[in-house]
């Protein structure tokens, strides 16, 4: 009898084990990790200043889901230092308004809030 | 032991023991998925797909699986799953033609539209309607609308359903309006934009953008002759003029580049509209490999 309720008990516990999470894409499919290889260089340093210190002591949000000063910085590394200028005063200075929302796509932001997606401007 | 625990005992263990049989049942599953829960589906099905006696049931849960991550646009985990099914023994022989179709849906989810055009084509004709029908949307996707209506054309004289034909039919009209698209064109949103700022921006509908580049690149001007006034009247050279040309031109170029970028990003959402009304009568067409 003892020996008939350990055997149930195996079965039942090893029943509970049985699933994975849907999500998970399983054993290692051999795809490495996402490492920034790259030292930081004066432009992430001037980066993090500005975010630290000046950005978060202001009081507007950029409404875009790739922020201004990320989109800046992308567009100089990309781009080069002539066109990613010409591509950072375009987004800072002429399309960087509430009223974008009706020209591009929203996209949900870490936190649940909708931001827009102009990421065709730094790919193309 | 009494007569009563015993009794009891034996049918706990038979319950535990024959619960693997039954677990067969994909109605609950079929439910979720019919709900949008894919994620409750997927994890119903895997259990089920563990516990699977038969080929038939082994595919009835990974076909179900399979459909479940293409609903929930999960195609990384789809074209793992698809793999499997390539990959591994215990399936029905029907089983692989349909774990390519979806091997390839898994790559045009992934934008990999090349490679979904290559696993498709590599089974027609053989294949039957879904491969070559997605085919032709991923012939469409990469600009080869002439290859999809002759691709298409062909399907249609074979023995389809009334909604495979349907679809199709919808699929071919909606062909025949790209080349009715509106178009802006970057050169004239450039030009426009040199000669007045702003203009190339209310050209492709961008009329916020287009006033903000008018204002500013004007303001800058008005600034740059102020300051040149100055210097003819106060100054003996022109240096704070030359800093404003240079800001200003700056300012200007960024406008027309950007009058330039916005028409181009104008044509794009236009083709990415087309393409979405192109798939939608085709992927919208139920696959149902279990059946």
């Amino acid at each position: 009898m003892r020996r008939a309720w350990i055997i149930a008990l195996g079965l039942l516990v090893g029943g509970l084990g049985a699933g994975e999470e849907p999500w998970e894409p399983g054993p290692s499919r051999g795809i490495p990790p996402l490492v920034q290889t790259q030292e930081p260089d004066v432009l992430d340093h001037l980066m993090d200043f500005y975010q630290r210190e000046i950005s978060d002591k202001t009081i507007s949000r950029c409404p875009f889901h790739t922020s201004c000063s990320y989109f800046a910085l992308e567009s100089l590394r990309r781009h080069g230092a002539f066109m990613g200028t010409l591509r950072a005063l375009d987004r800072l200075f002429y399309r960087e308004h509430p009223q974008a929302r009706f020209y591009y796509p929203l996209v949900k932001a870490p936190g649940g809030k909708r931001k827009i997606n102009d990421d065709y401007f730094l790919e193309n | 032991m009494t007569t009563f625990w015993k009794i009891n005992l034996t049918g706990l263990l038979a319950l535990i023991l024959t619960s693997g049989l039954g677990a067969q049942d994909f109605g609950f599953a079929q439910a979720l998925m019919d709900e949008g829960d894919t994620f409750r589906a997927i994890t119903v099905l895997k259990q089920i797909r563990y516990e699977a006696r038969s080929p038939e049931a082994l595919w009835g849960a990974q076909s179900r699986i399979l459909e479940s991550y293409w609903l929930a646009g999960k195609f990384e985990n789809l074209q793992m799953e698809a793999e499997k099914v390539s990959g591994e023994s215990g399936y029905p022989q029907s089983a692989g033609a349909w774990a390519l179709v979806y091997q390839g849906l898994a790559l045009y989810g992934l934008g990999q539209t090349a490679g979904a055009h290559k696993t498709w084509s590599g089974m027609a004709p053989q294949g039957g309607f879904f491969p070559r029908a997605y085919q032709g949307l991923a012939l469409a996707k990469q600009g080869y609308e002439t290859l999809t209506k002759t691709l298409w054309t062909q399907a249609l004289k074979d023995p389809l359903s009334a909604p495979e034909t349907l679809a199709l039919q919808k699929a071919l009209g909606i062909l025949e309006t790209r080349n009715q698209l509106d178009q802006r064109s970057p050169w004239l949103a450039g030009i426009l934009s040199a000669v007045i700022p702003g203009a190339g921006q209310g050209y492709t509908g961008h009329w916020v953008d287009a006033v903000g580049a008018f204002f500013t690149v004007g303001l800058l001007g008005l600034a740059t002759y102020g300051v040149y006034l100055y210097d003819s009247h106060f100054s003996d050279n022109y240096v704070y003029t030359g800093i404003g040309i240079s800001l200003t031109s700056l300012f200007h170029l960024a406008n027309i580049f950007g009058a330039a970028q916005t028409a181009g990003y104008f044509n794009r959402r236009q083709t990415d509209d087309y393409i979405k009304r192109l798939e939608e009568p085709i992927l919208a067409l139920p696959r149902n490999p279990w059946k």
